[in-house]
């Protein structure tokens, strides 16, 4: 919600930030803290890591925030890409969702999305994705929410490895012909 | 053919899969020495980020720890923003202190007093021209000062669209009150409440309150050029009159046909018969002398 409030503000934020601004910087980590952190965690799936994860992007989004170009994507989703890219190298290195005790509960589906939020590029993506068959759509908004490997996510929806990865593969290339048209 | 078409989404499908996040430590790996070597490769991986990213709409935010931003915070470069508000404030904190008070005598003095006189004599000049200078100069020495670092001058300018809830209700409430009244008074309380705040004002305000103090003094001084043009104007006409009445008085013959009082006279809608009866009585004279 927060993030949504503030949309203009966060891109005027990133875009003092890239000039240096430590204030600007500070309040765009305030209106953008817990949208990071929540993706973060839903990851790495522990909080130690999930801190870990977040000091590192937002150093990666201080330090690139001049490449960031509004006419391609709300500002938001360029931190969230960073955030996530980070946090998944986190929990593949580590390995550490799988030995570790996890703290957080794993939340398998995505949370709801009041209407008024959704952007047209999110019903652009719902709306191709909900053209794949049930089981399709579960597993790549599982994928991406959670960022599980092909093998955990073979053993979560109970689907053979290569299953799978056929799957994957289709339902990736449906939905990218889809977005096209 | 199949072969093609199969290989060339391939790469697409890896990036999908590598924004997905479903790729296995070794595929990862392999993925960002891709993303490095390959600029079509990285450029993919940017579409995917793209496309899937709206999907963040979805997930709940949760309040982080409150001690990360502290953690976040002394990870980031110090000495570089730092320096640029500690230089420049200090600098036009000085060219402020010692001014403020003297250059309300000079601004009360010669213009509340004499209205009308003070115009032509460009008040502006001496009295704005201290307030003017540490308004519009402060933003430039911030960007002289930025010169290391470029990056300030647009600090300084984003900054008021989102300090102003916190720093303008200060300086700007007392100003709005004022303009209503006639242009000279406006002047003294404009400038007057400007340096307070902004040697006042911890370090981001005062350049969103120098900057909108310089914009008021601007209209301000747009408001009394008006004035000025209306004074020039009048005078001219004052002159004009003056020498049509002397033309008159003293070279009735060379004042233009359109310009004598007879003329203008029925100009202005009175009738005047003075040029026909001189006339008529000669010709019976003259008759009357044969």
């Amino acid at each position: 919600m927060v993030d949504i409030d503030t949309g203009v503000d966060i891109t005027w934020l990133l875009a003092a930030a890239s000039n240096g601004d430590q204030d600007a910087f500070e309040r765009l980590y305030g209106a953008t803290g817990a949208k990071l952190y929540g993706v973060v965690l839903r990851i790495v799936r522990r909080h130690d890591l999930a801190a870990t994860v977040m000091e590192d992007a937002y150093l990666a989004i201080w330090n690139s925030a001049g490449e960031f170009n509004p006419a391609q994507s709300s500002a938001l989703a360029w931190m969230v890409a960073i955030a996530r890219r980070l946090a998944i190298d986190v929990s593949r290195q580590s390995g550490a969702t799988e030995g570790e005790p996890e703290v957080v509960e794993e939340n398998e589906g995505p949370g709801a999305v009041p209407r008024h939020a959704l952007t047209d590029a999110l019903k652009r993506l719902l709306t191709c994705i909900g053209r794949l068959e049930p089981d399709r759509q579960r597993m790549l908004l599982l994928a991406y929410y959670g960022a599980f490997s092909r093998e955990q996510l073979s053993l979560k929806l109970d689907m053979p490895a290569d299953v799978l990865k056929e799957a994957l593969r289709r339902s990736l290339i449906e939905v990218e012909e889809c977005l096209r048209t | 053919m199949p072969e093609d078409v199969i290989a060339a989404p391939d790469t697409d499908v890896l990036a999908g899969e590598y924004v997905l996040g479903t790729l296995d430590p070794d595929e990862r790996a392999a993925a960002h020495n891709l993303i490095a070597a390959d600029a079509a490769f990285a450029a993919k991986v940017k579409v995917w980020e793209r496309r899937l990213g709206e999907l963040h709409l979805m997930v709940e935010p949760i309040e982080p720890e409150g001690d990360l931003w502290p953690r976040i915070k002394a990870r980031l470069p110090e000495p570089e923003p730092q320096p640029e508000p500690a230089i420049t404030l200090p600098e036009f904190n000085l060219e402020l202190e010692p001014e403020p008070e003297p250059k309300e005598e000079r601004a009360a003095e010669p213009e509340l007093p004499r209205p009308f006189p003070f115009e032509p004599t460009a008040t502006p000049e001496p009295t704005d021209g201290p307030a003017d200078e540490s308004a519009t100069p402060s933003v430039e020495h911030v960007a002289e000062n930025g010169k290391a670092a470029e990056a300030s001058p647009p600090d300084v300018i984003e900054l008021p669209s989102w300090e102003p809830a916190a720093s303008e209700p200060a300086v700007a409430k007392p100003a709005p009150p004022e303009p209503p009244v006639a242009e000279a008074p406006v002047k003294p309380p404009a400038t007057a409440p400007a340096p307070l705040p902004s040697f006042i004002a911890p370090k981001a305000k005062p350049t969103a309150a120098t900057l909108e103090i310089e914009q008021k003094l601007r209209s301000v001084r747009r408001h009394l050029a008006g004035w000025r043009v209306l004074a020039a104007v009048m005078a001219l006409a004052l002159v004009a009159l003056g020498a049509l009445v002397a033309v008159w008085r003293y070279a009735p013959e060379r004042v233009p046909p359109a310009l004598r009082p007879v003329a203008l006279m029925r100009f202005a809608g009175i009738s005047v018969d003075t040029g026909a009866p001189p006339r008529r009585p000669l010709p019976p004279e003259s008759q009357f002398d044969e």
